[in-house]
């Protein structure tokens, strides 16, 4: 790629730590403030880089279910431009997530398996969905062990739980990357995934009104950059 | 024939400072780039910051006594021990001081968010050099072995 992985030495020093997923109190920058340190320290390209893969993640993380083609096209073309293995797994896997959700979610309300052929969900797991409909984990248990106990918490209601748990398996999945990655791009990304996870899980909390309001004097009230507009961690699994 | 053996008998003379230096430069650039990113998040420690980022800086030490312990008049006999030892520690202590920088740059960062954890944090960095040290000790030991004339 000829990018010098050493590059981003000072940028990853100069981030402060990041607490625990779900101590609300545990957002340890701004966003604006993250946003002036990427805007100082990543080149143009890197940029570019960094928002392929927001796009994709903000797909993952829409609101609506997915089986819009238009999207589902528009991951399936932008997927294969992330050009770091690593980076290529962490957003396959958070597809893969948001496709099994979507699923879990549809036949928790009585839906019928997606027709063969619609654009509904991402990867090469989407034919075993649809083809072991009935089985509690899609036959996907031993590959994604959390899929049981997601389906158990969303059969019982327990929304709060399975963000959590959603949560944690995403940022379990992050945290085993980080460790080949201490110093390059995808440490930046990392951390970047993993500070929105905190900030995702903070907004569920009332401890985290005060952060957030906090947060917001500290921007001014102003407008975000586009990077931030959404919340591209948001899964979504009050549908 | 004798031409080429002078030469690799003056680069492996010349070797280990100029590989050492190279792994000096670009283990403290790292570090030190760890060390200041660590001052914009601290509000102290500065000190110990900037002095971990110079831990990679006794490779060229090294490389410069191995440099002068190997300098000899260079003669045929003595060209393939001088490359052979020269070139080989220059390496060596060439990726300790690149990876030496970079245990640096972890412990910084480790060091920034829980300061007491800082002595404990740059055991792997005293581990490399360890590692630096025996070749450095055994291209001296092994040098004495090389024909002086």
């Amino acid at each position: 790629m000829g990018h010098d992985p050493d590059r981003y030495v000072m940028l990853i020093s100069t981030l402060p730590h990041l607490g625990k997923l779900f101590d609300p109190a545990a957002l340890p920058i701004s966003r604006t403030r993250l946003e002036d340190l990427l805007t100082l320290h990543l080149l143009p390209e890197d940029r570019q880089r960094l928002q392929r893969i927001e796009t994709l993640l903000e797909w993952a993380a829409s609101p609506r279910e997915v089986e819009d083609t238009t999207l589902v096209t528009s991951a399936e073309t932008l997927f294969p431009q992330v050009d770091s293995a690593t980076l290529r797994r962490v957003v396959r896997d958070q597809l893969y997530l948001r496709t099994i959700v979507t699923a879990l979610r549809r036949r928790a309300r009585g839906e019928s398996p997606p027709p063969s052929g619609t654009h509904w969900g991402f990867g090469r797991w989407r034919d075993t969905i649809r083809g072991r409909w009935q089985e509690p984990t899609f036959g996907l248990g031993g590959v994604f062990p959390w899929i049981a106990e997601a389906n158990t918490l969303l059969l019982a209601k327990k929304m709060r739980l399975l963000e959590r748990l959603l949560l944690q398996t995403l940022w379990d999945r992050l945290a085993r990357e980080g460790v080949e990655h201490p110093f390059d791009f995808e440490a930046v990304v990392l951390y970047i995934l993993r500070w929105k996870l905190i900030r995702h899980w903070s907004s569920y909390s009332g401890e985290a009104a005060v952060v957030r309001f906090r947060e917001l004097v500290d921007e001014g009230l102003t407008s975000v950059p586009h990077l931030f507009e959404s919340e591209p961690i948001g899964l979504n699994t009050e549908g | 024939m004798n031409a080429l053996l002078s030469v690799l008998g003056w680069t492996g003379i010349y070797a280990p400072m100029a590989l050492g230096a190279i792994g000096s430069i670009i283990g403290c650039a790292l570090a030190g780039q760890a060390a200041i990113g660590a001052m914009l998040e601290s509000d102290g420690g500065y000190g110990r910051f900037v002095g971990v980022s110079a831990m990679p800086s006794s490779q060229v030490v090294y490389g410069i006594v191995v440099m002068f312990t190997l300098n000899r008049p260079v003669t045929p006999e003595a060209a393939a021990g001088l490359f052979a030892i020269g070139t080989l520690s220059g390496i060596a202590l060439l990726f300790s001081a690149l990876y030496q920088g970079r245990c640096c740059a972890s412990a910084i960062n480790a060091a920034k968010a829980k300061p007491e954890i800082f002595g404990l944090s740059l055991a792997p960095a005293a581990m490399v050099e360890g590692f630096a040290v025996f070749a450095f000790i055994f291209a001296l030991v092994l040098s004495a072995g090389i024909t002086a004339a």
